[in-house]
C-alpha cells in the first residue's frame, strides 16, 4: 500500500495541481480535514473511494 | 469598438510532473496565443518542457527570447518592448496566456509584464493563476517543512555577501535562499562554518529531467552544484521530531 499526501491547494476545487488530481482518482481511500477542505474537493475522487473527514475524529483515530 | 482579449499568468509549477492546477490548463486550452518565456543561454524554454503531455497546438506557442541583463534600465525596456507586442494581440481580441515556470508571483518576469500592461491597457481583463514554486516542491520531494508553528521563514534571493546572509540566518529560523547562481561555493562554506550543513538542504532544476536533490549539504561540491534554478533550505537547528 502505498500513502499519497496531496496539498489541495488554497480551497477552489480547481486549484489543485493536475498530479493531485490525477492521483485523487486513482486511489481507493482519501482522509480529508472536513473542517478546511471544500468538499467540492471530493469531486476529484474514484466515486467508490472511501471518504473519512478526519475533522470528525479524535487524533488517536486519525494516527490509527 | 473590438473587446479586449483577457490576459492570463500561468505559473507551470517546477518540471513536467504535472505540478499545474486544473483551472490553469484550462485557461491554457482558451488562450489563443501561449507566450513562453526562453532565456536567451538556454535552448528549449523550461516552461514549455513543463508542459510535457498536456496537449497545445505549436501554433498557439511564441517563445520569447530574454536576458537576464543585470542593468536594469536595459530589462525594463526590455519588458515594455514585450508588453507593447502582447498587448496589440489583446487589443485584436486575442486570448493571451503567459508562462512562467514555478509561481507567476514569486521572482517571476510575469510582474514586470504585468505591470507593464497595465499601463498600456487600465482595464485589461486579467488572471493569475498560482502556482507551485521551486522551495515548495524541494519541501515535498525532501520531506523538509518549510516552517512548523510558530517557526519564522525568508524568502530571500542572495545576498551579495556572507556577513549579510549569516545575520538573516540567524535572524530566522528557517531561509528559502533563491538566486544563488555563482555565490553558492561561499553561501556553503559559510553553511559549514556555521554547522548548519547538515541541517540544509539543495535543489537544483527540480522536477526536470537532470534534476539534483540533496537533504544535507556538507559533502555538497559547489563545482558540480552550481548552475541557475538553484534553491537552498536553511535552518539553524536539526528538523525537529515531535513523535517518538
Amino acid at each position: 500500500m502505498k500513502v499519497y499526501f496531496i496539498g489541495a491547494g488554497p480551497g477552489a476545487s480547481d486549484l489543485i495541481t493536475l498530479r493531485g488530481a490525477n492521483i485523487l482518482g486513482r486511489v481507493s481511500m482519501v482522509l480529508y480535514a472536513g473542517s478546511l477542505v471544500p468538499t467540492d474537493m471530493l469531486q476529484h475522487c474514484r466515486p467508490d473511494a472511501e471518504l473519512i473527514d478526519t475533522a470528525k475524529l479524535d487524533l488517536e483515530q486519525q494516527e490509527a | 469598438m473590438s473587446l479586449l482579449g483577457t490576459f492570463r499568468g500561468i505559473g507551470v509549477g517546477p518540471g513536467p510532473a504535472g505540478y499545474i492546477p486544473l483551472a490553469a490548463v484550462e485557461a491554457l486550452q482558451q488562450a489563443d496565443i501561449i507566450y513562453a518565456p526562453r532565456a536567451r543561454t538556454s535552448e528549449t524554454s523550461v516552461a514549455l518542457q513543463c508542459l510535457a503531455g498536456i496537449a497545445i497546438a505549436q501554433e498557439r506557442i511564441r517563445e520569447i527570447e530574454f536576458n537576464m541583463d543585470p542593468d536594469r534600465s536595459v530589462l525594463s525596456e526590455h519588458y515594455a518592448e514585450l508588453a507593447e507586442t502582447i498587448a496589440a494581440d489583446l487589443r485584436k481580441g486575442l486570448n493571451v496566456a503567459y508562462l512562467t515556470i514555478g509561481d507567476s508571483m514569486t521572482y517571476s518576469t510575469y510582474g514586470y509584464i504585468l505591470a507593464a500592461l497595465r499601463e498600456y491597457l487600465p482595464d485589461l481583463p486579467q488572471r493569475t493563476f498560482p502556482g507551485i514554486t521551486s522551495y515548495a516542491a524541494a519541501a515535498s520531494a525532501m520531506g523538509w517543512p518549510l516552517g512548523v508553528g510558530k517557526e519564522r521563514t525568508l524568502i530571500l534571493p542572495c545576498p551579495e555577501d556572507a556577513a549579510a546572509l549569516r545575520q538573516d540566518i540567524e535572524s530566522h529560523d528557517i531561509v528559502v535562499l533563491m538566486k544563488i547562481g555563482e555565490r553558492l561555493p561561499w553561501v556553503l562554506a559559510l553553511l559549514r562554518e556555521m554547522g548548519i550543513a547538515e541541517h540544509c538542504a539543495f535543489a537544483r532544476r527540480i522536477g526536470l529531467a537532470d534534476e539534483m536533490l540533496a537533504d544535507g549539504v556538507g559533502d555538497l561540491c559547489a563545482t558540480s552544484a552550481m548552475g541557475y534554478l538553484a534553491t537552498l533550505l536553511i535552518r539553524k537547528t536539526p528538523r525537529e521530531r515531535r513523535h517518538a
